[in-house]
């Protein structure tokens, strides 16, 4: 790729993604159980509309659609902070433990506790931070490498697999409720769910803006960015914690999705590049427009039932998979 | 999730004399047992009862339910909730196969139907 | 002569990698090179000296400061190196890579780029006749140009010393005596202290000021390089039979090799 065509791409990209954002907003807002037309939507907003119009937008798909928009995003981000962070074109907010550690926390709450389970999300935060916090300190010793972090977080997470089989076979009975929350969806999101998750994301998005830089050097190499007077371990440790919050924050409220957070960035490289000041927000409105479209055919195609998004977009990994394979550069 | 017709309480529902929402959808017939029902659907129905399967003690989780249900996108608009017409099944009858004990669990469904009627 | 950089018994002890004792004294404003067989310590001292290993015993002195005492991004400002280690660079252009040459002079509240910045890299660019390729992907330029976009990146430091551990060791000859050229020419002109890691005897007695000999962790002679380079000190250091002749001021050690008549 030559630099002219790398920065053509870019000028694309920038303008197309945020217009496909929109649009598949808007679709969002339109498809569901029954189809509400753009002028219908527009009445629906200056207070015009029908009552069942109006519950079906501002109660169901308004916020869902919200919802949809910060979980993508910060996956996305998260995959691509980690992917440069962790040296590894293939790393996913699970390395760090924090599907891990959010599903075992789930699993306690629905199964074992379930008269709290309306902590739900609390619970799963906590379960992700706390993980991805107990892999980084496994792996400190004088300073980490990329290598033993994915170490500690491979241990990590079998246990914490371990622990929640285990939990699901001696609770089998209840199993049932669990299983659509690890599928990872949107089902039954509301503002609730949307204000508990808005401040997290936010402030997590917004300090992306100071990941930036350090992200970028840290490309360079750890001896390169350290002659270059970075303080590196510092650097990799608060990346690592950002990226534990943004993934934490959008698995709290949908459960485990996966795919985004490792296929987004992915894609968003190839077209513009390893840079981050182009990379990261491309990253978030690439998942956030991907989280949406998906969402909006999972709760659709298959009328009454939903499809839990996560499965829709798991179904999607496996052919971008093999597409990688077949391109002669993997990267 | 939801309990389908063809599941033991929906099952039972039906025959205490109740009218399982799911029951409006074709497709569902040769669906097993429970599913995802969607949400925007469930408003649609707005069922006069929401029957909860929990699994612990219902004296206990009823306010956690409740505050859950809170939380559901749309639920507080739903004819049941308003009314507070939502009940917590024991798990002994519903929440696993009763056994025998079947004919109690239709004769919790009988009275708590009654109940609502008046 | 003042000393840029001063070592006083560096120890370290990495299992493969080892340093004993090491006292020695790096002219300031001049270059050089420190030789020696594989294994004896050569670039572990550099990344020493850079603070990428700390030693268990001793201190460095960079000017005249224990470097210890210097905060990372001054000591960035003070120092620079190219690692021998092919740190996978992303696939920038070249300025924007010599871009970040400028990072030890930013902080999280003052990072823009300036037209001073801008200056620097141009310099920089022009003192390594690397401005031609300013907007040229990094791995589209060949390896002897990839490596004085490296070296450019160190200078927009804008550092009094600089380190090169085994600057041509990948390179063909032709891009070898480049960079070679180069770095002779931003020593005499900008007066930048260089020190570096080289592997062949015969570049580093040409174009150095100053030969440190180093084997097995130890420093075993010093000197300009007439004074070091008989046939004794290859026999000392290198364990091999040879000897030295000069060729208009260029060195040729011819070894004794044991190729029977064909």
């Amino acid at each position: 790729m030559t630099q002219k065509k790398r920065n053509l791409q870019r000028k694309y990209i920038s303008i197309i993604a945020p217009i496909l954002l929109i649009i598949v907003s808007f679709h969002g807002l339109t498809y569901g159980s029954v189809f509400i037309s753009l002028p219908e939507i527009w009445d629906v907003l200056s207070h015009k509309g029908e009552p069942f119009h109006e519950q079906i937008i501002m109660e169901l798909r308004l916020p869902r659609i919200l919802i949809g928009l910060l979980v993508g995003g910060c996956l996305a981000a998260s995959g691509s902070l980690l992917q440069g962070v962790m040296k590894n074109p293939l790393a996913d907010p699970g390395i760090i433990g924090v599907s891990a550690g959010a599903g075992l926390a789930a699993i306690i709450t629905m199964v074992i506790l379930p008269q709290y389970s309306y902590l739900l999300p609390i619970a799963a935060f906590l379960g992700a931070l706390i993980t991805s916090l107990i892999i980084y300190l496994l792996a400190w010793d004088q300073g980490t490498s990329p290598v033993k972090i994915i170490l500690a977080g491979v241990a990590i997470n079998a246990l914490l697999g371990a622990i929640t089989s285990g939990i699901m076979v001696i609770y089998s009975d209840r199993v049932q409720a669990v299983l659509p929350w690890l599928a990872g969806g949107l089902n039954g999101r509301g503002w609730y769910h949307f204000e508990f998750m808005a401040p997290y994301a936010i402030i997590s998005i917004l300090l992306c803006y100071f990941a930036i830089k350090p992200a970028n050097i840290i490309l360079l190499g750890d001896d390169t960015a350290k002659l270059l007077g970075q303080k590196v371990e510092l650097q990799r440790f608060l990346i690592i914690i950002l990226a534990s919050l943004l993934a934490g924050v959008a698995v709290s409220v949908a459960g485990l999705i996966g795919f985004v957070g490792l296929v987004i960035p992915h894609i968003i490289r190839i077209i513009v590049g390893e840079d981050y000041r182009f990379l990261l927000p491309l990253s978030m409105i690439g998942g956030a427009t991907l989280v949406v479209f998906s969402d909006t055919i999972a709760r659709s195609w298959f009328d009454p039932i939903e499809l839990p998004v996560g499965i829709l977009l798991a179904c999607l990994g496996a052919p971008f998979f093999l597409y990688l394979l077949r391109r002669r550069r993997i990267l | 999730m939801a309990a389908l017709p063809n599941s033991l309480s929906g099952s039972l529902v039906e025959l205490a004399g109740g009218e399982n929402i799911a029951s409006d959808f074709a497709s569902l017939a040769n669906y097993p047992q429970y599913a995802q029902l969607n949400a925007e659907r469930i408003i649609e129905s707005n069922p006069q009862f929401i029957l909860f399967m929990g699994h612990g003690d219902p004296e206990k989780v009823r306010d956690g339910f409740i505050k859950e249900m809170k939380q559901t996108a749309g639920w507080q608009h739903l004819e049941a909730v308003q009314n507070n017409h939502f009940e917590i099944l024991p798990p002994d009858l519903f929440g696993t196969n009763p056994g025998t004990r079947v004919v109690d669990a239709l004769d919790y469904l009988d009275k708590l139907f009654q109940e609502a009627k008046d | 002569m003042m000393a840029a950089i001063q070592t006083d018994q560096i120890t370290l002890n990495l299992g493969a990698f080892q340093l004993h004792d090491i006292s020695l004294a790096i002219p300031k404003g001049k270059i050089t090179t420190i030789v020696g067989p594989n294994g004896s310590g050569k670039s572990t001292l550099l990344k020493v000296i850079t603070r990428l290993l700390t030693a268990d015993h001793g201190s460095v002195y960079v000017q005249n400061k224990k470097t210890t005492t210097y905060k990372a991004k001054e000591y960035a400002q003070t120092v620079s190196m190219l690692p021998q280690s092919k740190d996978h660079l992303p696939n920038l252009t070249a300025r924007e890579l010599i871009t970040f040459g400028r990072s030890p002079y930013k902080s999280l509240l003052n990072n823009q780029i300036t037209t001073e910045d801008e200056a620097i890299i141009n310099q920089a660019m022009q003192m390594t006749n690397t401005a031609k390729h300013e907007n040229r992907l990094f791995y589209s330029l060949s390896g002897g140009e990839q490596q004085k976009v490296r070296i450019a990146m160190a200078l927009a430091q804008k550092t009094d010393i600089l380190l090169l551990d085994e600057p041509t060791t990948y390179l063909d000859m032709a891009h070898q005596l480049d960079v070679m050229e180069l770095l002779y020419h931003i020593n005499s002109k900008y007066n930048i202290t260089v020190v570096m890691v080289l592997h062949d005897l015969q570049q580093a007695a040409t174009y150095s000021h100053h030969l440190i000999a180093m084997k097995r962790g130890e420093v075993v002679d010093s000197g300009t390089p007439k004074f070091l380079l008989t046939a004794g000190f290859l026999r000392k250091v290198y364990e091999i039979n040879a000897r030295v002749l000069y060729e208009e001021d260029y060195p040729l050690i011819i070894p004794k090799i044991n190729i029977k008549e064909r």
